[in-house]
């Protein structure tokens, strides 16, 4: 069993690399891998509750999140830094998670067997 | 220790910035393709100051920078072959491409 860590850092609806990153995660964590994921930079607003993907033409792969715990992916970072910088706290988030400052962040990094960033 | 590595340009991409919010003082970071570029920036050199950083040699020539160029950069950049690229993802525990 490894310890993967997977980062997120682009924002959701740009880019569909967020969305290939929540499917490996997804398919690891049902191969019995140790995930933790981080979401830092824009990344974070993926966590944000209320989102409404259909108005950006986008499939609904934010209500995928709340199936982290289905997953046993218990490990969700936030990235303190990045919260701050767009005004964000731990409660507009849909789902809960770890506020984690970039040491803690980096820590992480050093610890896992495998780190991928989306 | 980390290899971390950068293959877009700071100017228009975060990973660089990125990368060195969670780079560990231990560790390494090598520029590759538009990543590069950043060697010419004072800014970005003062954040890449305390890392051990390398770039590829052949993405540096390709764009016509030379150590005329990189002279100008307080700091020490150690130019690496494919081959060493291999070598120092070997000798790192992982390597993190942002």
């Amino acid at each position: 069993m490894k310890h993967i860590c997977v980062v997120f850092r682009h924002a959701p609806f740009g880019a569909t690399s967020s969305r290939e990153g929540i499917d490996f995660a997804l398919l690891s964590a049902s191969f019995e891998q140790q995930l933790c994921l981080v979401f830092t930079d824009e990344a974070v607003l993926h966590l944000l509750a209320d989102q409404q993907p259909e108005l950006a033409g986008s499939k609904d792969y934010v209500s995928v999140f709340k199936a982290f715990d289905l997953y046993d992916i218990e490990h969700v970072l936030v990235c303190e830094t990045s919260l701050q910088r767009f005004g964000l706290t731990l409660e507009d988030l849909a789902i809960s998670a770890q506020l984690a400052s970039s040491t803690v962040i980096t820590e992480q990094l050093q610890q896992a067997d495998e780190v991928l960033v989306f | 220790m980390i290899l971390h590595h950068v293959q877009t340009s700071a100017l228009n991409d975060n990973a660089l910035a990125v990368c060195l919010r969670f780079c560990a003082p231990q560790d390494s970071i090598v520029l590759s393709s538009d990543a590069v570029i950043a060697l010419l920036d004072q800014q970005w050199l003062n954040k890449l100051k305390p890392f051990n950083i390398m770039a590829l040699a052949d993405d540096v020539a390709a764009r016509g920078l030379t150590e005329k160029h990189l002279a100008a950069s307080s700091i020490a950049i150690n130019l690496i072959s494919m081959n060493e690229f291999v070598a120092q993802s070997l000798t790192h525990q992982k390597v993190i491409t942002w």
